[in-house]
């Protein structure tokens, strides 16, 4: 039975599409990652009709459901069995998340241990099947 | 912290870890105040003082005789180099962004590298770094592995200062148990990450305990080769080294004749010092530093207002719906519901009983009723067994000293009823040295057995004559419910006995099943 | 020194602090700190009296360890380590009975039998999972 969170609210998205970047459509040089338009005319910038909208505070999560997992956890990024350790009295809160330099074989012992200490890892099947696969 | 503070003897130890038996009352320096703010500050303003100038040439990119172009030649105004012949010429020049151009704000020997700081201020960050190196909990915090040193801070015989050999040294610090302390920074050697690497701070490693020696007889180079080991002489404490990073709690090894010079150096509130000039030790700002004994403090409590106490707004709840405030209203209800459920449960059974007889069909037990009369089975087991092992050990006992025979042949009459599927008959001769044994238990456990009778007897195939049901659904009714006083079950539970035993002899063929399983499997066929 | 000074020294800088990103309260790595976290009530360095749970040294049962406020200043004489190994119901019970009846720390109380009792549950051998049917790849 996997662990389940202590507290599960509604996680309410109030937008979840990216915000993207003004002209990042019409030109290759220009990234999609928001870059806030400081132009004097510009109509992005202006928040006329049919512009890009522009991120604003008010697009921001409720305190209790920021960076929340779907699953209802926080996660925390593990790189050692000791750091995992710190978890142990907050597992229905948080749960690990194994850093990707980790090794399969340092891995295993993370996972074995977390699943003593029934801390919820949320990618604890990576890097598992490498041998039975090849 | 405060003024009044008991200053402790703290004891010498020798190179063994054995307390020598000299002690030494605390230095007033252990007890001056911690100011943490202040010892990085000045921390940060000494570690300056040891930088070297540095800056580019003044005449980087400067050497050439450009000019801007001005407007109108659809190019930037920036300085371009004159002439032509060469790709340089037309090149932009000077400007930081500029191939070959200077660099923003070009770095000059005459920045202000180092900083004076007042004397004052260096002392009082000496002193706060003294006293933290004298309380455990700091020490540790800063990540010194000093849990099995024997006590903090840490004096030790002036012998230590005679060692010339690395090896003396090494004994000693493990002896002492501040070996931990150093093989953490053997672990911690590394190659420090980032771009320092290249700068010649290529290689990083913790720091370990900090030795203070009264006089070097050759203390220093014992223990320089070992790793993070460092030494001072008192009279030249050093805040880089008594507050590495700026923070204070640096692992202090003292030795004794250092240990009992701090008085002279620092003096204290009342003393001045001896060696250094009218320097009296700071006075804390506090001298209670005890959040929660103040905020007890009659005097301080006296003075504050009282907390608002916001009375929690009660959620008005409907007793006609929600059955925990109808409780709250009236307990009995619980009885009440209970008792209706019960008869509700029963009545049905009693309709699909009927209409099972007339249909001709045998209904199974509901899944309540098997558990119910798997339990009696077990318990009643349960009860023969332990009735035959008593009357053993009775039997044992009367053999040892002659008793009346009476007790002997009912016991063994049970003993038989227990092997022997005798059932009923066992159990009425096990009856009489177990009311006597047991005396007030015995009718409890009967009151149980009659209660679920009329259950048994529902399942027993065509049993349900009236007569045991109803004296037995007396007693199972206030059994069940749990505030009911505990008499009323007593009581009746005696007569539905009475009527059981009664019903027993007459009626046997009702009876049967119930009281014993293996009856029932004979009985049953019966019908 | 009075555990709050310390708590205001120590605070936003020492050894043990671990902070992760995305999460406000900082952890803490310390030994005897119940929760694993930086805060004054749990830490493990500042008080006269502090409980630590751990597993014992042969991970069966766990052991208590709490500091001797009389011998703040010793380290090597000042923790105290007391191993419960018979057993869940009683050992916690033990362990309920030391902290409250000398009236040593009833406010961790809770979360040192909490830690204990997580200490034990990871001892328990992993209940196996029922394979479900593997896909066969």
């Amino acid at each position: 039975m996997a662990i389940r969170p202590v507290y599960r609210p509604r996680i309410v998205k109030k937008r979840t599409k990216h915000f993207i970047r003004h002209q990042s459509d019409r030109y290759k040089k220009l990234k999609q990652s928001w870059r806030k338009p400081k132009g004097i005319d510009n109509r992005v910038r202006r928040r006329f009709k049919g512009q890009y909208l522009m991120p604003t505070i008010g697009y921001g999560s409720n305190k209790k459901t920021k960076h929340m997992l779907p699953t209802g956890f926080r996660k925390v990024l593990v790189h050692n069995v000791k750091e995992l350790e710190v978890l142990m009295m907050q597992n229905r809160k948080f749960c690990a998340e194994i850093a990707h330099a980790v090794s399969s074989k340092k891995r295993k012992s993370i996972v074995e241990r977390a699943m003593q200490l029934s801390i919820r890892v949320t990618n604890a099947n990576a890097r598992l099947r490498s041998e039975e696969n090849e | 912290m405060s003024l009044s503070a008991a200053r402790p003897l703290i004891s010498v130890y020798s190179d063994k870890n054995e307390a020598l038996g000299t002690t030494i009352s605390l230095p007033a320096v252990f007890k001056a105040p911690i100011r943490p703010d202040i010892v990085n500050f000045v921390h940060d303003n000494m570690a300056k003082n040891h930088r070297q100038p540095y800056c580019v040439n003044k005449d980087a990119g400067h050497q050439t005789s450009a000019e801007s172009w001005g407007t109108g030649r659809a190019v930037a105004r920036i300085p371009r180099v004159r002439g032509g012949g060469t790709h340089r010429s037309g090149q932009g020049a000077f400007g930081n962004m500029c191939r070959g151009g200077r660099m923003f704000a070009p770095t000059k020997p005459w920045r202000r590298w180092h900083r004076r700081i007042n004397i004052n201020q260096k002392r009082y960050a000496l002193v706060s770094a003294i006293a933290a190196s004298g309380v455990p909990a700091l020490v540790m915090s800063k990540g010194h592995l000093v849990q099995d040193i024997p006590e903090l801070p840490l004096v030790v015989d002036d012998k230590v200062q005679e060692y010339s050999k690395t090896k003396q040294a090494v004994i000693f610090l493990r002896r002492i148990k501040a070996w931990a302390d150093i093989q953490k920074v053997y672990k911690s050697r590394r190659f420090r990450a980032g771009k320092g690497k290249m700068r010649n701070r290529r290689r990083i490693q913790r720091r370990g305990p900090l030795i203070i020696y009264g006089q070097d007889q050759g203390l220093t180079k014992a223990f320089r080769n070992i790793p993070g080991v460092d030494m001072i002489n008192v009279s030249k404490l050093n805040l880089l080294k008594l507050a590495p990073g700026g923070h204070v709690g640096r692992f202090v090894i003292w030795t004794q004749s250092a240990f009992s010079k701090l008085d002279d150096l620092y003096g204290s509130w009342r003393k001045t010092a001896k060696l250094k000039k009218g320097y009296n030790l700071p006075m804390p700002k506090m001298a209670n530093t005890d959040l929660s004994r103040l905020l007890k403090a009659e005097e301080i409590r006296s003075v504050l207002r009282a907390p608002i106490k916001q009375k929690r707004s009660v959620k008005k709840l409907n007793p006609l719906t929600n059955t925990p405030a109808l409780l709250r209203l009236n307990p009995y209800a619980a009885v009440l519901k209970r008792k209706a459920i019960l008869t509700s449960i029963q009545s049905r059974r009693k309709r699909q009983e009927l209409v099972a007889k007339r249909r001709g069909i045998t209904l199974k037990p509901t899944p309540l009723e098997a558990k119910a009369l798997k339990m009696q089975k077990l318990r009643r087991a349960a009860i023969l067994k332990a009735k035959a092992e008593k009357s053993k050990k009775l039997k044992d006992k009367e053999e040892a000293k002659p008793a009346p025979d009476k007790e002997s042949k009912e016991s063994k009459a049970s003993a038989k009823g227990a092997k022997g599927a005798k059932g009923a008959k066992g159990a009425k001769g096990a009856k009489g040295p177990k009311a006597s044994a047991k005396g007030p238990k015995a009718p409890g456990k009967e009151l149980k057995a009659p209660a679920k009778e009329p259950k048994a007897s529902d399942k027993g195939p065509k049993a349900p004559a009236k007569e045991p049901k109803a004296p037995a659904k007396e007693p199972k009714a206030p059994a069940k419910e749990p505030k009911a006083p505990a008499k009323e079950p007593k009581a009746p539970a005696k007569e539905p006995k009475a009527s059981d035993k009664g019903l027993k002899a007459p009626a046997k063929e009702p009876k049967a099943p119930t009281e014993e399983t293996k009856g029932a499997a004979e009985a049953s066929p019966k019908k | 020194m009075s555990a709050h000074l310390m708590w205001m020294i120590i605070r936003n800088n020492n050894a043990y602090l671990l902070k992760k990103s995305n999460i406000k309260k900082p952890f803490s790595t310390e030994s005897n700190n119940l929760n694993n976290l930086s805060s004054f009530r749990y830490s493990g360095l500042i008080h006269k009296k502090s409980v630590g749970i751990v597993a014992a040294p042969d991970n069966k049962g766990f052991s208590v360890v709490y500091k001797k406020s009389r011998a703040l200043h010793k380290p090597a004489k000042s923790v105290v380590r007391r191993t419960m190994k018979a057993g869940p119901r009683r050992s916690l019970y033990k362990l309920k009975r030391l902290l409250k009846a000398n009236k040593y720390r009833t406010d961790l109380t809770k979360a040192a039998l909490r830690r204990a009792s997580a200490v034990l549950k990871s001892q328990k051998p992993l209940a196996v999972k029922k394979a479900h049917a593997k896909k066969s790849d």
